[in-house]
């Protein structure tokens, strides 16, 4: 095979592996730019880490990873897919953005099987088992607005992972939940991760970005650094 | 090459996730029944005091006793040219604010804190809008469908059910033509005007709410056009220019024959006006939505 374009070269040989491309990625929003130039890989069956003060653009980034913000320039491809190009949002996304939304009356399973019923690929047993995954009773039949602010951020996960997705993004999974709470999801993900899904989480929190990733990026003031390895490998040690 | 290739997404693409996500649309307005208790109430209100304003009015032993149509008729009949009782405008108001406010959740709650959940699970800004903008129109005629019974409730504790109007408009020397409406056609003409009114209100509210990423500015908006509609007629102003103004088709009492001075601002206009606002507004939304930023709550990083 001749390769007549040097451009393509990290496309045929990270096609496989490389789940999350984003390129040269740009935002402004309202005269502030949230997004500078971010460059990110992220290959499959790997837990990325991103850690940054509150503002510095790391829902954002999220955000235009999942199709929801369309960047000014640059480019975000999903296993291959050109996000806004060859598709409007990744096909196979679970995510968990700026905390769970939730119809407050109906009761965590009710919640579910509406939102799952938009493209009814799993059944009723399916949600049951995701939401025993992240530590909830799928028979309690409680209101979400009777639940706790970490039961919300437990039914927000499950949520996310109920149609088993090959890429999950979590924003703070875990910033309502007490320590064996947070130590419940940290193992799951390591369980997804072992099963091969890709998952970036965001985090203030650099002692759980540390203790949970394979790769660790540090955001500031919507730019993106690789040098964070380094800083956190005491936390990891 | 498939020859259908060339077609709108929108007619090639399942439709499933349209009438699905419409359930999670109609969890979001049910869950705002508060404000549709409210309305009820105030409609039933209403039609109470229509009724016992008729019977005050028609105190002459020898006309023909008002029936509840005449009731309904100006429950529903909005500030004529001229009119500027602050009552009837009051009431005619309040109705938009009761449906902004119960539809106010279905997008300031998707923008806020849901966005990203029901259009990652439906996956096309074309069908989420689609399911927004259909949440509106249904929601719009099954408010209108409640109010209008709990006006008949209302008014039907002070007059007398009747299937023809009487001849108390004519003896007022107000909205000839009423007269000779029967209730079956003074309820068609107000659900129809009504829902579609609605319609076009819940659209315009729903699309600047998503421009401006805040709700207030959709009620805002929507409540500012229906104050020019009002102000517009104070003097009586009987310019026909006035019908092309939005809101002013959703107020009954100024439509041709009950209005003899815009002799070409019929129903029919108001309701093909109103159709064609929505099917604008409704391509608004796709246009805007293509390029549109889900930002999600204020305190997204």
């Amino acid at each position: 095979m001749t390769i007549n374009n040097m451009n393509d070269i990290p496309v045929l040989i990270n096609a496989s592996i490389t789940a999350v491309a984003v390129k040269a990625v740009s935002k402004k929003l309202r005269g502030h730019q949230v997004l500078n130039d971010i460059e990110l890989l992220v290959n499959v069956g790997e837990i990325t880490g991103i850690y940054g003060p509150n503002g510095s653009g790391k829902t954002m980034l999220l955000r235009a990873i999942s199709g929801l913000v369309l960047p000014d320039t640059g480019t975000v491809s999903v296993f291959g897919q050109h996000v806004g190009r060859d598709t409007e949002f990744p096909q196979d996304l679970g995510a968990l953005i700026s905390g769970p939304g939730f119809i407050l009356e109906y009761d965590g399973l009710r919640n579910l099987e509406l939102l799952a019923s938009i493209r009814n690929l799993i059944s009723k047993v399916d949600i049951q088992k995701a939401i025993e995954l992240v530590g909830l009773d799928p028979n309690d039949r409680r209101p979400v607005k009777a639940y706790s602010t970490g039961m919300r951020q437990r039914l927000g996960i499950a949520q996310a992972i109920m149609e088993n997705p090959k890429l999950l993004l979590l924003d703070e999974p875990t910033s309502a939940l007490d320590p064996d709470g947070a130590k419940h999801i940290h193992d799951l993900l390591r369980g997804l991760r072992d099963r091969d899904t890709t998952i970036i989480i965001v985090s203030h929190n650099q002692t759980e970005i540390g203790i949970l990733c394979n790769h660790i990026y540090r955001m500031q003031s919507g730019s993106l650094y690789d040098d964070a390895l380094n800083s956190l490998s005491n936390i990891q040690s | 090459m498939n020859r259908y290739s060339a077609l709108p997404p929108l007619l090639t693409q399942s439709w499933r996730p349209l009438t699905n996500q419409m359930k999670w649309h109609f969890a979001f307005v049910t869950q705002q029944r508060g404000w549709l208790l409210s309305a009820i109430a105030f409609h039933f209100l209403s039609g109470l005091l229509s009724g016992r304003q008729i019977l005050a009015l028609n105190s002459s032993p020898y006309s023909q006793p008002p029936t509840i149509g005449d009731g309904l008729f100006l429950a529903f009949s909005g500030p004529s040219l001229g009119n500027s009782n602050l009552v009837i405008l009051l009431a005619w108001m309040l109705n938009k604010v009761f449906f902004m406010m119960l539809i106010g959740g279905l997008v300031n709650r998707q923008l806020g804190e849901h966005d990203y959940v029901v259009m990652l699970m439906v996956r096309s800004r074309r069908i989420w809008w689609l399911g927004i903008a259909t949440t509106v129109i249904i929601t719009a005629i099954g408010y209108v469908s409640v109010t209008v019974v709990a006006t008949l409730a209302g008014i039907s504790t002070q007059l007398s059910w009747y299937s023809e109007l009487s001849s108390f408009f004519v003896e007022q020397g107000v909205w000839q033509a009423a007269s000779a409406m029967s209730l079956a056609q003074v309820t068609a003409a107000i659900f129809s005007l009504t829902v579609s009114s609605l319609a076009v209100a819940g659209l315009i509210q729903t699309l600047v709410a998503l421009h401006t990423h805040r709700t207030i500015w959709g009620i805002f908006t929507v409540l500012t056009l229906a104050l020019i509609a009002w102000i517009i007629g104070l003097e009586n102003n009987a310019q026909s220019w006035q019908q092309w103004l939005p809101e002013v088709q959703s107020i009954l009492s100024r439509h041709s024959p009950f209005e003899p001075r815009l002799p070409n601002f019929t129903l029919n206009m108001s309701l093909a006006y109103n159709a064609i606002s929505i099917l604008s507004l409704a391509l608004a939304g796709f246009l805007l939505l293509r390029t549109f930023d889900f930002l999600g709550a204020q305190d997204d990083d």
